[in-house]
């Protein structure tokens, strides 16, 4: 797995490299001292892993989650920071204590999904399913993947992410979210939603040629007569 | 309230009080009332307000308060006695100005018994007056035993940063690789910061100097962790060396600076310690590279704030604490004026 050091602190990087130098597993493919060096690593290597540290000058470590379209698995690295923590309180979440107990890294190196390698380049390839995004709301995070994501829904310069039974806010416009979102799993029904099509459980025909859809779960969306038509040739009505 | 105000009115009601006391004192026992008979009884109740608020003022002056109980007594004793005195003769010169003499004014038991209501009437005087101050001083000492335990709790969480000790404990697990040597120093520098650490809860002082080998001992540690991120200097002239401060508290003041300033910047700054004796003050000043926010203070939570309280209790308002920008360079200033006690 590709890994990627990020903590502001040379000698910490040192001894995280050091250490992640005995899992054969483990290719270190750089390091980076701040959220920017950050962003340019992971758009050159692709990284399947970020050991990330959540204290660091100008741009926090969830502010450079926040950054990115698609996140990898990442594991937090800090001294001693509950309050930051305490800011997932949905997702199974791992982190390491400074300084970091060899055994404690080897279970969550175990406890790693193996996923399939990466291309070394990162293609723009547009986010699917699989894909995982960090979504901040205020003091709460989580990392969602988005086959969980039922629908996107646009409030103002905002858009509300509908998951589990929780549905934060992000700050993006929903056109430049459905450039994004691949094709094939996610359909744009119309100016206030995007649907996951894979939740998807019944079609019924609506007033002035429109669509209503049943996701799974019980929610009801409008696909507007414009999108109708696409949307009947997507699913091969 | 405010002190002096309170001062004024009891005072002046008190007084007040004796006057009317004695007037209708006068009234049920000849059962007329006259005018002239009146003013001897007034003029002589001022009196008692002047005389007892200048012995108000030499008592302040001379630090009475601070004698043990029965030093202070006989001091006291004599005092009301030598304004008992006067006040009677103050009283029988009125009336012989105002035309009412009578020789039976001057008689032994009426010079006698007049004198000891006097002495009486200012016993009971100075009596509320010490025993309003002693209240105030325990009230005071109490205050001042709830913020040392509200600073004791505080210590453990922010004072001894456990942020700081496991990030210095990390730097220090790199180190044993990179440079050996270096790392044996951290451990002492740790050490040194724990101990003192420790000890503050034991001492209310300590000479600035040995608080500037912890605070010296901190910003080595912190140098190992922020690299060149961090250059530091202090300047403490030999005057300012002895002066007592409460331990710790310019510690708390420099990590302030290297945590909301140093640290949040990528390439890093400066941290300059001046400390200086100016006018029967210590002044210390600390310089870090940052800009300081709206709110910094009131949200840097305990730090900057017990520190203010803390200054407070121990130098009654003599001391000053001050944190600003300096726009012509960049930096926030972080001021302490401390009194010098001879």
């Amino acid at each position: 797995m590709k890994a990627l050091v990020i903590d502001d602190e040379r000698l910490a990087r040192k001894e995280l490299i050091k250490l992640l130098d005995e899992f054969a597993t483990m290719n270190v493919v750089g390091e980076a001292a701040n959220a920017d060096e950050a962003i340019e690593l992971i758009e050159k290597h692709n990284p399947d892993i970020l050991f990330l540290d959540i204290q660091m000058p100008d741009k926090t470590g969830f502010e450079l989650l926040e950054m990115l379209d698609t996140v990898p698995q990442v594991i937090f690295t800090t001294a001693y920071d509950e309050y930051a923590l305490k800011a997932f309180e949905v997702n199974a979440l791992d982190y390491l204590l400074k300084p970091i107990d060899p055994n404690r890294l080897k279970e969550s190196i175990d406890k790693l999904v193996n996923v399939e390698p990466k291309p070394q380049i990162a293609e723009t390839k547009l986010l699917g399913l699989q894909d995982q995004v960090f979504v901040k709301d205020g003091d709460k995070c989580w990392f969602v993947k988005l086959e969980n994501v039922r629908y996107f829904e646009s409030d103002g310069n905002y858009i509300k992410v509908f998951f589990d039974s929780v549905k934060p806010m992000i700050h993006k416009s929903l056109n430049a979210l459905d450039e994004k979102l691949s094709d094939r799993d996610f359909f744009r029904a119309s100016r206030k939603h995007i649907i996951n099509l894979s939740w998807v459980e019944d079609i019924e025909t609506w007033f002035n040629g429109g669509l209503m859809v049943k996701l799974r779960g019980g929610d009801k969306l409008e696909v507007s007569r414009r999108q109708a038509a696409k949307f009947k040739e997507r699913m091969s009505l | 309230m405010n002190k002096k105000r309170a001062y004024w009115i009891i005072q002046s009601v008190g007084w007040s009080l004796y006057a009317i006391i004695l007037l209708l004192g006068g009234y049920v026992v000849s059962s007329k009332f006259q005018i002239l008979m009146a003013v001897p009884i007034l003029v002589e109740a001022a009196f008692f307000f002047a005389f007892t608020h200048f012995y108000r003022l030499l008592n302040n002056r001379w630090n009475w308060f601070h004698l043990p109980v029965l030093r202070l007594l006989p001091k006291m004793l004599a005092s009301i006695f030598i304004m008992a005195v006067p006040i009677y003769f103050i009283r029988v010169f009125v009336s012989y100005l105002l035309g009412i003499y009578s020789s039976n004014l001057l008689s032994t038991t009426n010079i006698v018994g007049n004198i000891i209501g006097n002495f009486f009437a200012l016993f009971i005087w100075a009596s509320l007056y010490y025993a309003f101050h002693y209240f105030e001083r325990y009230n005071l000492s109490l205050k001042y035993e709830v913020a040392m335990k509200r600073m004791e709790l505080d210590r453990l969480k922010s004072q001894l940063n456990p942020h700081f000790i496991f990030n210095a404990l990390n730097s220090i697990r790199a180190l044993v690789d990179e440079n050996p040597s270096k790392s044996k120093q951290a451990i002492n520098h740790l050490s040194n910061i724990l101990r003192s650490s420790l000890s503050a809860d034991k001492t209310e002082l300590i000479p600035l100097k040995e608080e500037m080998e912890t605070v010296q001992d901190y910003l080595a540690m912190e140098t190992i962790r922020f690299e060149e991120r961090l250059n530091s200097k202090i300047e403490v002239t030999s005057s300012a060396n002895s002066v007592l401060v409460p331990p710790l508290m310019f510690q708390t003041l420099v990590e302030n600076g290297v945590k909301h300033g140093i640290s949040k910047l990528k390439k890093g700054g400066k941290l300059m310690i001046d400390a200086y004796v100016k006018k029967n003050y210590l002044v210390v000043e600390i310089r870090n590279t940052g800009v300081l926010h709206k709110n910094a203070v009131s949200d840097s939570g305990y730090g900057i704030k017990n520190t203010i309280q803390r200054l407070e209790i121990i130098y009654k308002g003599k001391a000053e604490f001050k944190i600003s920008n300096e726009s012509k360079n960049n930096m926030v200033l972080t001021l302490v004026r401390i009194p010098i006690d001879n």
